[in-house]
């Protein structure tokens, strides 16, 4: 009878498809101009958990065929939000494919949950008359 | 003053929606949806972009919104807005102030059009309807009473 060779101690496990996927993905849409967060409510919100990580605004949940469908939840700037889902699709099928993981990807849903929209700035006080400035003390000119 | 205006319930749809950037929210790539904060906000905002609106919401909104926003919490850009949104279509309700002078039907109309257009261009979602109930007129110079400095002391 063979014994099995004395193992290694077991180095930290990599993480799952299924958390690099959802690290993928948000981390992908956050590169998106008019992307501006992942929404994250006071209570609550979509979180991927794995061994030892919570991947905030994504939620990545199998489906039957060995894939993987991604939820994506951003808070947007005031911009055309179905093209901008388009962009974030793309950004995030081909951070997915760069790593190898392309037929794990499943449909990428976005939700937009909330808007920023920039607010005027308070009105500054207008800045004195431009005048020479005033010479250091004790310079003397010509 | 109250008064309520009868410029409730005109179906704004127009085309197929879905005309942000021409993408779909539905594909086989993935749906895309938005959610009711969203589409409250983009109206509040359009309905103010519109000359005539002075603020919205009713007394006791506008009253705990400007105390709210004050203090940083709340937004006072969903005041007087409520909404329903399904997967392809939205319903708006919204509460006007206009100000005195201005032709209520005209304003109404103008942000029906503005808020229609603005959701369905930034969300893609169609507007069913926009439901405006003009709560109040304001008058140049309301605000004025409010903040007026407290008379001098009387006595030294």
């Amino acid at each position: 009878m063979r014994e099995n060779p004395p193992q290694a101690p077991a180095a930290e496990a990599p993480p799952s498809d299924r958390v690099l996927l959802a690290r993928l993905a948000i981390e992908s849409a956050l590169k998106v101009d008019g992307v501006v967060d992942p929404h994250l409510p006071p209570v609550g919100g979509h979180s991927t958990r794995g061994a030892g990580v919570h991947v905030e605004g994504v939620t990545v949940n199998a489906s039957p065929g060995g894939i993987y469908d991604v939820g994506l939840h951003l808070v947007a700037r005031v911009v055309p939000l179905p093209a901008l889902a388009e962009r974030v699709r793309d950004r995030v099928e081909g951070a997915v494919r760069r790593a190898g993981l392309a037929e794990r990807l499943g449909p990428i849903s976005v939700r937009f949950e909330d808007l920023v929209e920039p607010r005027p700035s308070p009105v500054e006080p207008p800045e004195p008359a431009s005048s020479p400035p005033a010479p250091f003390p004790g310079h003397r000119s010509p | 003053m109250t008064e309520e205006s009868s410029a409730a319930g005109t179906e704004v749809a127009r085309g197929g929606g879905a005309s942000g950037g021409n993408a779909p929210l539905q594909s086989g790539r993935g749906t895309t949806t938005i959610a009711d904060a969203v589409v409250s906000k983009v109206a509040g905002i359009a309905a103010r972009e519109v000359p005539g609106v002075y603020n919205m919401g009713g007394g006791a909104a506008r009253a705990v919104g400007g105390f709210t926003s004050r203090i940083g919490f709340g937004d006072d850009r969903t005041q007087g807005v409520g909404v329903e949104v399904g997967e392809r279509e939205a319903a708006v309700d919204l509460t006007l102030v206009i100000e005195y002078g201005e032709s209520i039907p005209q304003v109404s109309n103008a942000v029906r059009d503005n808020v229609a257009k603005r959701i369905e261009g930034i969300t893609g979602l169609s507007v069913t309807e926009v439901n405006i109930t003009v709560n109040d007129l304001y008058f140049p110079g309301d605000e004025q009473t409010e903040e007026e400095p407290p008379p001098p002391p009387r006595v030294s």
